[in-house]
């Protein structure tokens, strides 16, 4: 089959590999439909998070069609449509029972390569990084799905792939923000980052209640989308001389009630701290750019909250004093898209939640490096490039 | 202008050996536990069987390996705290041990609660190995 390959740092090729097969008897084989760029890709493809071996397939956000499934597989068959969260769950162990699906005992391989970093593994996700558990990622025409029952969720009638896609990753990361911060009617909540993620992320705290949703961004087409699609203000941080006091006057000297962190560890911004970052990063002297974290800490009211989803190295200068004098409640994760799926299915259904406007390049998975480098540099308006394989 | 430095040569060298002299020497033995959401017996079953029991230590070079288990009430009733004992063919640098024991007893858990073992066997990649399992 075809799949689109990290080859080196700044090097995707798309090559003929294996097609993968039943493994497990708990493992379905899906026909990729859609799978989407991500903005944690761009972590790998610039080399900022190891772990990667010449020739992995990369990719993590997708829906598709079962091909074929798995002995011990009961709910699946092949022809069904699903969507499939980033992170894999087992659907036994404790930390799934619980709902923490990211958090899975049992899904990744190589634990032993994460152990020294986290101290504990995280569950595994495809096309990302060996760490992370080595499976071969989406950007293929077919992928493998361990423990598919619980894995894959069908894709209602109604529901468009366009839809569905984002389903996997991106709106559920963004949800899951947005749950975190607990929101109260009427409250005020900041995002940083107008992506996909972000996006999602204002639009869910709306859903969520939110009286208002305020988007940081210096992209003028991302901030329109933030404005149109959602129904945020915004701040253009690139034409302000501090997002911090443009938050404490939009807010009434009070600051936002919680803020969500949408950018991770390649942030843009302003001033010298942002050239301190990526002189630094640029050095391999430190691993993360983390301007909108630390910005987003210091705009949060007092006892307020903040969220992190925006992906993360081993950020240093991190202002834990800040939080701490504040009172502040740090929430995080990496997305536990199965406690979400049921919810988000819905919203969808009833017309609240629409993530298809996400997707601005739509092309063949032959296409995928330029879809990466359009992507990447943010050229000609793209928030998501998704290949139909 | 000759700048002296506020400490003699000596003294970092001193200090670096010490700091090498507290690197553990490779080790051939390492243990690692977890609970397992399994009775004891499901879980003795596992280990006696000789195919779950290569499925458990695939890959890793091991003279001799054994299995502790005890109840572990906290992970719900019946469940088991596992502890794997491994003795390897050759020794392994600082705490690698630890974590070959800890990827033996990573996989039983998950053999046992979910009846298989985590893998990238037959993984696709643009790669000679493609399709092998990779530590």
């Amino acid at each position: 089959m075809r799949a689109l390959c990290w080859m080196g740092i700044n090097d995707l090729q798309v090559n003929t590999v294996p097609d993968p097969s039943i493994v497990n008897p708990h493992d379905a084989i899906l026909k990729v439909r859609l799978t989407t760029t991500c903005g944690s890709d761009l972590h790998l493809v610039d080399g900022y998070i190891p772990g990667m071996r010449e020739g992995d397939v990369i990719g993590h956000e997708y829906m598709g069609e079962v091909v074929e499934a798995g002995r011990e597989t009961t709910r699946l068959k092949p022809g069904d449509r699903v969507v499939v969260p980033s992170f894999l769950g087992c659907g036994s162990c404790w930390y799934c029972e619980h709902d923490h699906w990211s958090l899975c005992d049992n899904t990744n391989p190589k634990p032993e390569l994460q152990e020294p970093v986290l101290g504990y593994p995280t569950g595994g996700i495809p096309g990302y990084t060996h760490p992370f558990g080595g499976y071969a990622g989406s950007h293929a025409e077919y992928i493998r799905v361990p423990h598919a029952d619980v894995n894959c969720f069908q894709v209602p009638e109604g529901i468009a792939d366009e839809q569905a896609l984002f389903l996997s990753d991106a709106v559920p990361t963004g949800y899951m923000g947005a749950d975190f911060c607990d929101i109260q009617p009427g409250d005020t909540v900041a995002v940083w980052g107008c992506g996909g993620v972000g996006l999602m992320a204002q639009r869910s705290a709306l859903l969520l209640g939110a009286g208002r949703v305020i988007a940081i961004d210096r992209l003028p087409e991302r901030l329109a989308l933030a404005r149109d699609k959602v129904g945020a203000e915004t701040i253009d941080y690139s034409e302000t001389d501090s997002v911090l006091e443009e938050l404490r006057e939009l807010t009434g000297g009070r600051g936002p009630d919680a803020c969500i962190e949408a950018v991770g560890m390649e942030a843009h911004g302003t001033g010298p701290q942002y050239a301190y970052d990526r002189v630094k990063q640029a050095m391999h002297l430190h691993s993360d750019r983390g301007s909108a974290l630390r910005e987003a800490a210091m705009a949060c009211r007092k006892a307020g909250t903040l969220a992190v989803v925006g992906v993360y190295g081993v950020i240093d200068k991190f202002p834990l004093g800040v939080l701490m004098n504040k009172g502040i409640t740090i929430r995080t994760s990496q997305q536990p898209g199965q406690r979400y799926m049921p919810r988000m299915l819905e919203h969808v259904q009833k017309g609240e939640l629409d993530p298809s406007f996400l997707l601005t390049h739509r092309m063949s998975l032959e296409e995928g490096p330029r879809g990466y480098e359009i992507f990447k540099e943010k050229r000609d308006g793209c928030v998501r490039a998704a290949f139909a394989p | 202008m000759k700048t002296k430095l506020p400490i003699s040569k000596d003294a970092v060298l001193g200090k670096a050996q010490a700091v090498v002299a507290k690197v553990r020497p490779g080790a051939t033995e390492g243990r690692r536990s977890l609970p397992i959401r399994r009775p004891i017996e499901d879980v003795q079953r596992l280990w006696s069987d000789e195919a779950a029991r290569a499925a458990v230590l695939d890959g890793i070079a091991v003279a001799e390996a054994s299995l502790q288990l005890v109840p572990d009430d906290r992970e719900g009733a019946g469940g088991s705290l596992a502890t794997v004992e491994l003795r390897l063919e050759a020794a392994v640098p600082g705490m690698a041990t630890q974590a070959l024991a800890g990827k033996a007893v990573r996989r039983l858990k998950a053999l046992a609660e979910t009846g298989e073992v985590p893998t990238t066997e037959g993984n696709p990649a643009a790669r000679d190995d493609a399709g092998e399992e990779t530590a």
